[in-house]
């Protein structure tokens, strides 16, 4: 029975012990259920090991991962950052922090956990992934570092070098970048492309290392473009200029190349033998660039203008007139660049003060045929200019002489030529220039003032010949032109002859004797007129002749004369109400009363009249103490002038005294105030107002409009 | 061809922009004509403009089009639309003398012209004064440039002497081992300079790399973004937004928004079929034969009733005679019961390269069908559960891997690939276990995204809106614009909108591991909303998702965040018409601050920049909802109930809060906002949206708000709601069961609150 106790005891025992042996433990149960995706229970299994300490790969691993199927990547990323920093020899829990910070998006902490691997397991994986991640990034600084690693300790690809190469360089370690492109270069000549030669190469120029250059040139010089630009600073850079200049000759030589890349050569070459001094050679490379066959007009041109610059660097004066004397020569030049030659040739000689060769040369070039008309003149211009500076008046006449000659002067130029005679004081060229201009020319015509004047007022029989021939010749309005030049010159018995002779011709509609009357009136050759006119009014029957003649005296001053020709055309029109007034007003101012009121008194009665006659006919009247009849002549006097816009003194004096004298006191004495307002210093009309206020009784203000003038 | 026609084929070219323009008065322009040279890349779609450029410019309102510069060009005459020419890299060419010839007329017809890059890097051996480069120095003398006949091969003498920080070093500082340049100088008067770099020290070597002119612009190739394919990096030296926004004067353009609707950032879903067979893996469903779709249904789209989803199965998953069960077919109809899922189409038999189907002949698949399981030769072929398809096995890599990344062109080829099946027969199979309200109305592209014109054309003659492609990140691994992808491509004439985010294969390695990795996601999210919002909210995945706990997790993550955020849950399809309306509205200027927004299709939001103090003029506004300021900008909400709507802006002095109106308008709604009628005393609009429908409404004074809200169905709801000083009118309407459409009327009085 205790036997058999025993062995229920120890069954139990056993089963106790064997049960507690196979019953999972907590981390077995927390792997049971992950692996069977029972996420929350494994989750709090692991948590709770956690808790109790256990931060064993076997917890932390599953428990990171369970955190992530949460979402919960912050917890995650935690504990296995707590597990690396214990574990930091366990390269599977770097792998996957570094995972972790990737796939939760922490891309420094990636680079970070990155770069711890690459330094504890350094590799040529980890260390080119890390070097695009610093691109990436921006890190250019620890790009080079990384790469640098890479190109020293591991088998470096071509772009490695190249990536490296760049970024040295923008950082501004050129040396550096240079040696690991040619380290690239031996090491992979084959992937060491053009795009790295140049690189190389720019950066060897840049540090001066011109052999160097010239080494990764080596076939390149001849290819064009920027190879050739780096040969060629290659060559000059390290001073190998011998064989720059050959590469150049070889070049212009080529007859593939465009005339601009031969420009470009050109220009290289000549401005590098000009830094050198090389002087002789470098004229000589201009003139035998100027000799070449293929050169286009554009690139002689510039040859040319460069060929001129080295001579005159040199002070090769006379080799450079020499050279500017055959350009002016060649037929194929333009007139534009022919003036330029010639320009540049003349200021040279002026320079040179070679003045005899100066002029000699522009009569050379004045005697050629084929000078342009622009660059006649441009070079007779300056040969004046030039002669006249030197005083050398005779030669300057000859000159003009010498271009009278030319067939092809216009009119223009003719005149001008006449002028410039003028101004020389040879006045018989200019005679005969203005001559020929004028020979068919109207009697207005400049050029005929023109010989006119040189001739003077009163010319040459030759020269009142000329103007009488050529009034001959003339017909109607131009003949009386011409007539006015011969009187302009004196000719008047000539004129008075040729009009006497044939006023038709002459257009003149007038009698004979008016056309006498004319001369004489315009030639001021009175006591002739006067003769001719007072024979002329005796003579005349016919009212408007009179007329014609009254006019004539009045504006040559014989009122005696007028007077006459007046009383005689009243004879003949006794109503004429013109010679009424005249003679009517002439009376009065002469003071033959009768006359005068005889002769107005007439005008009057068939027309209303002017102010003046109706004011001294109504004095008249008031004279003859006919006051009452003489006031409608004031009235009108009045009328007549108020219809006036402005009147001057006289008339507002008359107005004044008219309106007085109708007995409109006010407006009158108003008028004169008004008056000696504007004119207090006029006595006359301080007078006349002081009367009218005295015969109106205002004695006061008679005596102080006097006082106020100072008469008292 | 006769002139006419050559006209007339412009015209079909410029698309629909130009179709709109054809009509009444001008709009303003907003093509921008993108030349790419056909030689270096096979399609538009992979250019630079496409990847990097058009997504900017997309921002700013503008439409992109593309021509091959090898072509003969379009006249300018024939492209009334056009804003602009953008030339990337292209002009590499032996001749460009046509080229610049017509870039001249183009800039004579006052359009602007950005070049980026040159006329390729200076042959070291070559000369610099040929008629070619006479040709080119008049070129840039014409854009406002002067060159100086130098390439600069070699940069490291050369420093940066001025860089203006609103253009360029703008993602990543411009330094380091600087590219290769050509040296052209900004002409006095012609432009401004806004990197200037200098050799030596020496200011006569100065040369501008990234130019604005008078004309346009110019940016020195290589100095435009950083780019490292080793580590994926792509990042922006210039500014684009800033760049393109003064090349191409877009200040006048009110910008059609494609993000945004009734001032809340757009949400929308959807799910690739692709492993909907898979048994999960997720404990306690693991070994149970349940199926991943089944888990996503289950976990994500029953959990999250408020947030719509679009879910397309591929046909041949479903279709018993291919690879599909009667528990596939279960739960797709399952799924599709649910109201707040749309449906879509991922194809039938999942092509992974569309290009090889583009000419669909038989012989060419004949030699993958040995990779296939059931192939439709009836081989046999392999016996292997399909999952993804793309993974390849040690065996498996051929050429074709090498080329396109694809073991196979498709997942499944039971039949010989028919264009009909694909489209049609696949939309036709899944309607056919749709309720009967639900019809297919998305068509989600599969594999390389990259549909031929006639499969496109396929699904629109159907109906149905297509997405898919683009692939946006813009998070901690891709930290740039440049992976921010365009609204869509146009391919032969067809437009395929691009989904506006990546989806977790991308983020999965493709599904290879780091089944987490979709949680980031969210940073996209966070870095497409600020500082500028370039997209809405897409959470796009695959039905593989329900395999792995942390791949569900990953999901769940990204829908709590965006429920965190202020948006207004839309159907994917929704999305594809607004995308698609962007490239139709036409907008005129009617008067100074003044415009007309016409064909927008389902586009409903202007947006205004560099508008904080700007207002809506709603007193000489039409068919204009509201308005709502955000991050300088104003984005104002359209009623889609008028066709026709204008807008007129005035100025705004107070930047602290929404502007006082006497005219009721909304700020911000969570539904969808329609129909407005303003009364004297009241204003009433129809809504309809997912989920609670969160809106504040700007009123004309503080008071009581007395809101009638009548459900689609006859019965209503009263309402009171106090208003203090701040005049914002805020109610919630209750989640419906369906979404339906709610009306409701609001009466106030001035009253005392």
């Amino acid at each position: 029975m205790r036997s058999a106790h025993a062995i229920v005891v120890l069954v139990v025992v056993l089963g106790l012990v064997g049960g507690y042996l196979v019953y999972p433990r907590p981390p077995e149960l927390a792997l049971m259920h992950y692996k069977n995706q029972q996420y929350t229970a494994a989750r709090a299994e692991y948590e709770n090991l956690l808790a109790k300490g256990d931060v064993s790969a076997n917890v932390v691993l599953p428990l990171s991962d369970l955190y992530l199927i949460y979402g919960e990547m912050g917890k995650a990323v935690e504990l296995m950052e707590g597990f690396v920093e214990k574990n930091p020899d366990n390269l599977e829990a770097r792998l996957r922090l570094s995972k972790y910070y990737q796939q939760t998006q922490r891309p420094h902490d990636y680079l970070g956990s990155l770069e711890k691997r690459a330094e504890a397991q350094p590799s040529e994986e980890a260390l080119r992934h890390l070097s695009q991640l610093y691109n990436a990034e921006g890190r250019y600084r620890q790009q080079i570092e990384v790469l640098k690693r890479i190109v020293e300790d591991y088998e470096a690809k071509p772009s490695d070098y190249l990536d490296l190469a760049y970024l040295l360089a923008a950082e501004g370690e050129m040396v550096e970048a240079a040696d690991i492109l040619r380290r690239m270069a031996r090491k992979y000549p084959t992937a060491f492309g053009p795009r790295a030669r140049e690189f190389l190469v720019s950066l060897f120029l840049d540090l001066g290392q011109y052999e160097d250059a010239l080494t990764y040139l080596q076939g390149y010089g001849e290819r064009g473009g920027r190879w050739t630009a780096y040969y060629e600073q290659a060559l000059a850079g390290a001073g190998r200029y011998a064989e720059l200049f050959a590469f150049w000759d070889r070049q212009l030589a080529r007859s593939d190349l465009s005339s601009e890349r031969k420009r470009e050569i050109s220009y290289r070459y000549e401005e590098t033998l000009r830094k050198l001094g090389r002087e002789e050679k470098r004229l000589a490379f201009l003139r035998q660039q100027l000799q070449r066959s293929d050169l286009d007009d554009q690139l002689r041109r510039e040859f040319g203008e460069r060929y001129e610059v080295a001579l005159r660097d040199n002070h090769r004066w006379q080799t450079l007139l020499s050279y500017l004397r055959d350009q002016i020569e060649r037929p194929e030049l333009t007139p534009e660049e022919r003036e330029a030659f010639t320009y540049r040739y003349e200021s040279l000689l002026r320079k040179e003060n070679r003045k005899e060769e100066l002029f000699a040369f522009w009569r050379q070039q004045l005697a050629r045929s084929d000078l342009g008309k622009k660059e006649r003149k441009g070079i007779v211009y300056r040969y004046e200019a030039e002669l006249e500076k030197a005083g050398r008046k005779k030669e300057l006449l000859a000159l003009l002489r010498q271009r009278l000659r030319d067939p092809g002067l216009n009119e223009k130029e003719k005149r001008e030529l006449a002028y410039r005679a003028l101004e020389l004081g040879d006045k018989l060229v200019a005679e005969r220039i203005f001559m020929n201009l004028a020979a068919n020319e109207s009697a207005q015509s400049p050029d005929v003032s023109q010989l006119l004047y040189i001739w003077g007022p009163r010319p040459e029989p030759f020269g009142v010949q000329w103007v009488e021939e050529r009034a001959r010749q003339a017909k109607g309005k131009e003949r009386l032109a011409w007539l006015e030049r011969l009187l302009d010159i004196g000719a008047t018995e000539q004129v008075l002859k040729m009009g006497q002779q044939d006023l038709v011709a002459l257009g003149y509609s007038g009698e004979p004797v008016e056309f006498q009357m004319d001369i004489l009136q315009r030639e001021e050759d009175y006591p002739r007129l006067r003769l001719i006119l007072t024979r002329a009014i005796e003579e005349s029957q016919d009212a408007a002749q009179l007329r014609r003649y009254i006019r004539r005296a009045d504006q040559v001053g014989f009122t005696d004369l007028a007077l006459v020709a007046s009383r005689r055309l009243l004879e003949i029109d006794p109503d004429d109400p013109d010679m009424l007034r005249r003679l009517g007003l002439l009376a009065y101012q002469e003071e033959r009363w009768d006359d005068a009121y005889e002769l107005l008194g007439r005008y009057l009665k068939h027309s209303e009249g002017d102010y003046e006659a109706n004011f001294f006919y109504a004095e008249l009247l008031t004279r003859k103490q006919k006051t009452l009849l003489a006031i409608p002549y004031y009235r009108r006097v009045v009328q007549i002038l108020e219809r006036e816009p402005k009147l001057d003194m006289r008339k507002a004096v008359v107005r004044a005294q008219s309106l007085y004298r109708v007995g409109e006191h006010d407006r009158a004495l108003l008028a004169f105030r008004e008056l000696l307002g504007a004119h207090p210093e006029n006595r006359e009309l301080r007078a006349d107002f002081a009367t009218v206020l005295l015969e109106i009784g205002e004695i006061d203000q008679a005596g102080e409009v006097l006082a106020a003038g100072g008469a008292i | 061809m006769n002139r006419r026609g050559l006209l007339f084929r412009w015209i079909l070219f410029f698309g629909l922009a130009a179709q709109a323009s054809l009509c009444c008065a001008e709009p303003l322009p907003r093509t921008v004509l993108a030349l790419y040279d056909g030689k270096s890349v096979a399609e538009p779609g992979l250019s630079v403009v496409h990847r990097l450029a058009e997504m900017p410019l997309n921002h700013l309102g503008l439409v992109v089009r593309y021509h091959d510069i090898n072509e003969p060009l379009p006249p300018p005459q024939s492209m009334p639309d056009l804003r602009g020419v953008l030339v990337w890299d292209a002009l590499n060419m032996e001749d460009p003398l046509p080229f610049i010839r017509w870039a001249g007329e183009v800039l004579d017809a006052g359009k602007r012209l950005i070049v980026v890059g040159g006329f390729g890097e200076q042959d070291p051996a070559g000369a610099s004064y040929s008629r070619r480069e006479e040709a080119i120095r008049h070129f840039w003398e014409k854009l406002g440039l002067r060159g100086a006949d130098e390439w600069v091969p070699f940069t490291y003498r050369s420093k940066v002497v001025f860089r203006d920080p609103r253009l360029v070093d703008f993602e990543r500082e411009i330094d380091g081992v600087l590219p290769a340049y050509e040296r052209l100088t900004v002409m006095e008067g012609e432009g401004y300079s806004c990197l200037k770099i200098r050799q030596g020290g020496d200011p006569a070597t100065d040369a501008d790399l990234v130019v604005i002119t008078r004309k346009g612009g110019w940016v020195a190739s290589g100095y435009a973004y950083f780019d490292n394919e080793a580590t994926d990096t792509l990042q922006w030296y210039l500014n684009p937004f800033e760049f393109f926004r003064r090349t191409l004067a877009t200040d006048d353009l009110p910008k059609p928004d494609t993000t945004t609707l009734a001032g809340r950032r757009i949400f929308f879903s959807h799910i690739d079929g692709d492993g909907w067979n898979n048994f999960t893996e997720i404990y306690p469903y693991r070994n149970k034969g349940v199926l991943s779709a089944e888990i996503v249904k289950r976990e994500i789209i029953e959990a999250y009733p408020d947030l719509p989803v679009t879910v397309a199965p591929i046909a041949g998953d479903l279709d018993p005679a291919w690879h599909g069960s009667p528990k596939s077919l279960q739960v797709a109809r399952e799924i599709f019961s649910l109201p707040q899922v749309e449906a879509g189409s991922h194809t039938y038999s999942h092509p992974y390269d569309w290009r090889f189907f583009a000419n669909a002949d038989p012989d060419k698949e004949r030699p993958f069908l040995k990779l296939y399981a059931k192939p439709w030769d009836g081989s046999g072929g392999r016996s292997m559960f399909v999952k993804t398809g793309i993974t390849a096995e040690k065996d498996d890599y051929n050429d074709y891997y090498d080329k396109t990344g694809y073991v196979t062109p498709r997942a499944y080829a039971v039949r010989p690939f028919s264009l009909e099946l694909e489209i049609e027969g696949a939309v036709d199979f899944i309607n056919a276990l749709l309720p009967p309200e639900k019809r297919v109305v998305v068509y989600q592209w599969s594999g390389d995204t990259n549909p031929f014109p006639a499969a496109i054309e396929a699904t629109r003659k159907l109906g149905l809106y297509n997405i898919n492609g683009g692939d946006t990140r813009l998070d901690r691994k891709y930290p740039s614009y440049a992976w921010v992808s365009p609204l869509g491509r146009w391919v032969g004439g067809q437009l395929q909108i691009y989904a506006s985010n990546s989806n977790e294969n991308i983020y999965t390695d493709q599904w290879s591991e780091q089944f987490f990795g979709y949680r980031h996601l969210i940073r996209t999210l966070k870095n497409t909303e600020t500082p500028i919002r370039i997209k809405p909210i897409g959470v796009y995945y695959h039905m593989y998702s329900g395999e792995k706990l942390a791949s569900l997790n990953a999901v769940r993550a990204n829908l709590d965040y965006a429920r965190s955020q202020p948006i207004i849950p839309l159907a994917t399809s929704h999305y594809a018409a607004i995308a698609e309306g962007f490239f139709s509205t036409r907008i005129e200027k009617e008067a100074e601050r003044k415009w007309r927004i016409e064909n927008r299709g389902a586009l409903q939001t202007v947006r205004f920049d560099r508008s904080v103090y700007s207002a809506v003029d709603f007193a000489n506004s039409q068919g204009v909802v509201g308005q709502y300021h955000y991050q300088g900008s104003l984005y104002v909400t359209l009623d889609k109930s008028v066709p026709t709507a204008i807008v007129a802006l005035r100025e705004y002095a107070d930047s602290t809060s929404e502007p006082s109106s006497a005219i009721p308008y909304l700020v911000t709604s969570s539904w969808q906002i329609w129909g407005v009628k303003r009364g004297t005393d009241s204003f009433s609009f129809n809504t309809q949206g997912f989920g609670e429908g969160r809106m504040v409404w700007k009123v004309p004074h503080a008071g009581r708000y007395r809101l009638r809200i009548s459900h689609e169905g006859g019965e209503a709801e009263y309402r009171v709601v106090d208003v203090d000083n701040k005049k914002e009118l805020r109610f919630v309407l209750p989640v419906e069961g369906h979404p339906r459409m709610v009306q409701v009327r609001i009466d106030y009085r001035q009253e005392t609150v």
